[in-house]
């Protein structure tokens, strides 16, 4: 995909860029507003990732501007503020999703699928990695043929980890995905819903699905 | 510069007092002065009208004696003329028809027609006039006309005059200096309360002004003030504590990062054990971030961007979510997690506030509460007071009563926190943050403990006018067993 990255940090301008290359995507970063709309205007992109302190010219203008012009690309808020007046604003403004740093990459490569996905692609009815298969519709859930009882939540993160196949998937995503925003306090909350979810599929099953990645978060790999 | 230095002394509050004065003092002399002059010439003319009066009555004796001896009585009109007191005393006396029949005393020319007229005064610059018909028993009817030299009385008001003038320069002058000395006296107090504040700085509040005993206005400016830098003071104290602390609780995650890196430099590794290294970092650094997080939740707090007034969340949805969030890490614990009916009450504030309400309350009754034990979530709307209350209430150690008071302070972390020190340390923030969220949205905390049976923290919160207007109640079941 074609991501544009409206960013005047160098540290983090490089990192997201060099994240997105590895990801597979082309990222063209700019470090200014007026030069972001510029090339949002003139070149196709899928997302655009737009900060919200940018020297000149706030992110919130860039962000009006562009949709003034008509310019419909998913946009991706990036902002050290954390206040939930903001996010609302910026909302508000026609962002399609908002992201406070720090973030993790996986966080970002998330929310970029998700929303071109929301742009482009109606939703799959049916997720299928390896055995396991998941319908949305009847929300059952098979593991190698075999019926997998779960609860609503951990149909959630079962679900979530399959639509993020082989990728990492971290706890914030989770938290954020199940119960609306992130849990910061120390008690590990996913943990233990994670426990009991590997415990109904692994059971029968030789190799384990999730995988923890440590520091990161779960991965859902078939083989 | 001169004119500055002016501007500036002409500025001053008692430069005002001592203007306003000299204007007072002014204007008191001057309708004093006035008053007195006019009372004094009010009585001078009487009692020189009273003297002219009685000079009728003798007159008229003596025109009834010698009636009609002209010559005899214009010699005895000079010898009354001769004695009287008034300065060129005369008297003139005519007939009806104007002809004057004799006169006595000053040969004044009073240019005055004679007229036949009621008893009148004149005054005849400079003479006073009096003129007065006289119609006595056996004497035809005669025009008196009869008078005086003023100027006595006239030399007497400028005496007064100058003596007022005089007295009123030396009021006029002594004014100003009077109105300096009061003036400064009554800004004295002012000036003290300026040099003390001017001394007062952030880093040294101990400073109070003087307070001396009067109870007038200034006292109370000074006390006001005093208590105002007392809250100051308490207020940069806790910051200072505060950040002191944030620093501390920053300092560690930031160690093990540092050691992390440290041990990952020292030698080559093989890609797995770096992967490994990492791993940790990174954990560290989602623990820094989180923190930081919460530091900025309370920050918010702080300077007043918590409010109500942007949304409105339905507190029993939050409530509901919550249990779900939980219901998996109490069941490892051994801990049932129970919810009576949850009402539906929609309440101020963005939702993600509220969840940092309900879940820093439930992680915590849970972490405190052994295995076998319960926690128990309560939701019920005061429809009376328009509130809802929040109930958490947990079957744990509970808090000893020298703690309970200090539990809404941040970093605070009581005796008990120690008894459950599998992995890492809580950062004693979960219930200030509650705190200030419940307060930046009008509400209330409290907590109440009984030692060894457990504790119970309440939150009332105000509801949205208009849930509070359609009458909530309807309660939706709700119960989680775990």
């Amino acid at each position: 995909m074609d991501i544009l990255v409206i960013e005047d940090d160098p540290a983090i301008g490089k990192a997201v860029q060099q994240g997105l290359n590895e990801a597979n995507h082309s990222c063209t970063w700019v470090r200014e507003g007026p030069l972001g709309l510029d090339y949002a205007a003139t070149q196709k992109y899928e997302a655009i990732v737009l900060d919200l302190l940018l020297p000149g010219e706030h992110g919130l203008q860039v962000l009006a501007k562009l949709r003034e012009r008509g310019i419909k690309t998913p946009v991706i808020v990036v902002t050290a503020l954390g206040a939930v007046g903001d996010k609302v604003e910026g909302l508000g403004k026609g962002a399609d999703d908002y992201l406070v740093k720090p973030f993790e990459m996986a966080e970002l490569l998330a929310r970029i699928d998700a929303v071109c996905r929301r742009a482009t692609l109606k939703p799959a009815a049916r997720l299928q990695v390896g055995d396991l298969r998941l319908d949305l519709a009847t929300r059952k859930v098979t593991c190698a043929g075999v019926d997998v009882e779960l609860t609503p939540t951990e149909f959630s993160i079962l679900e979530m980890l399959m639509r993020h196949d082989g990728q990492v998937v971290t706890r914030k995503m989770l938290c954020e995905n199940l119960w609306g925003s992130d849990w910061e306090g120390i008690t590990n909350v996913i943990e233990v819903h994670m426990n009991r979810l590997r415990s109904k599929l692994h059971k029968g099953v030789k190799q384990p699905l999730i995988h923890t990645i440590r520091g990161r978060g779960y991965a859902l790999r078939a083989s | 510069m001169l004119s500055e230095r002016l501007r500036n002394l002409t500025a001053t509050i008692r430069f005002s007092l001592m203007l306003w004065m000299i204007i007072v003092v002014f204007v008191l002399v001057l309708v004093t002065s006035l008053g007195v002059r006019q009372v004094y010439r009010t009585q001078l003319l009487e009692k020189f009208d009273q003297a002219l009066l009685a000079d009728v009555k003798k007159v008229s004796q003596e025109i009834q004696i010698h009636y009609p001896d002209w010559r005899r009585l214009e010699q005895s009109l000079d010898d009354i003329a001769f004695a009287h007191p008034v300065q060129a005393w005369f008297v003139q006396i005519y007939d009806k028809k104007g002809a004057r029949l004799a006169a006595g005393g000053h040969h004044a020319d009073i240019a005055t027609p004679i007229v036949d007229e009621p008893p009148t005064t004149h005054d005849r610059v400079p003479y006073r006039v009096y003129v007065a018909r006289l119609e006595e028993p056996g004497l035809p009817t005669l025009l008196l006309r009869l008078g005086g030299n003023r100027q006595s009385l006239e030399d007497a008001l400028a005496l007064l005059d100058q003596t007022l003038l005089v007295r009123s320069m030396i009021i006029l002058l002594l004014a100003p200096i009077g109105g300096y000395v009061l003036a400064r006296r009554a800004t004295q107090p002012i000036a003290k309360i300026i040099a003390t504040a001017a001394r007062l700085q952030p880093s040294r509040l101990d400073e109070r002004l003087p307070i001396r005993g009067t109870g007038d206005e200034l006292d109370q400016l000074s006390r006001t003030i005093n208590s105002m830098l007392d809250r100051i003071a308490s207020y940069i104290d806790k910051n200072r504590e505060f950040v002191a602390h944030a620093a501390h609780e920053l300092r560690s995650p930031l160690a093990a990062i540092r050691s992390s890196v440290e041990v990952a430099l020292n030698r080559q590794r093989s890609a797995d054990e770096y992967a490994t290294l990492l791993g940790e970092v990174m954990e560290e650094c989602q623990y820094l971030s989180n923190l930081v997080n919460r530091l900025l939740i309370l920050a918010e707090g702080d300077v007043g961007r918590i409010d109500g007034r942007r949304s409105t969340t339905r507190l029993d949805d939050i409530v509901r979510e919550s249990l779900d969030m939980f219901e998996a890490v109490a069941d490892l614990q051994g801990v049932r997690l129970e919810a009576s009916d949850l009402p539906a009450a929609s309440v101020p504030g963005d939702e993600d506030y509220h969840r940092q309400l309900v879940r820093n309350l439930l992680d915590n009754a849970i972490k405190f509460t052994p295995p076998g034990g319960a926690v128990h979530l309560g939701l019920a709307v005061e429809p009376a007071k328009q509130t809802v209350a929040l109930t958490v209430a947990d079957e744990g150690v509970g808090i000893p009563p020298h703690d309970l008071p200090h539990v809404f302070e941040r970093f605070f972390r009581g005796d008990r926190s120690r008894q459950r020190h599998q992995g890492r340390q809580s950062s004693g923030l979960g219930l200030s943050i509650c705190q200030a969220i419940v307060r930046a949205l009008g509400g209330d905390i409290a907590a109440a403990s009984t030692l060894g049976q457990g504790s119970t923290f309440t939150v009332t919160l105000p509801l949205t006018v208009e849930a509070a207007a359609a009458g909530v109640g309807q309660g939706v079941q709700q119960s989680v067993s775990a």
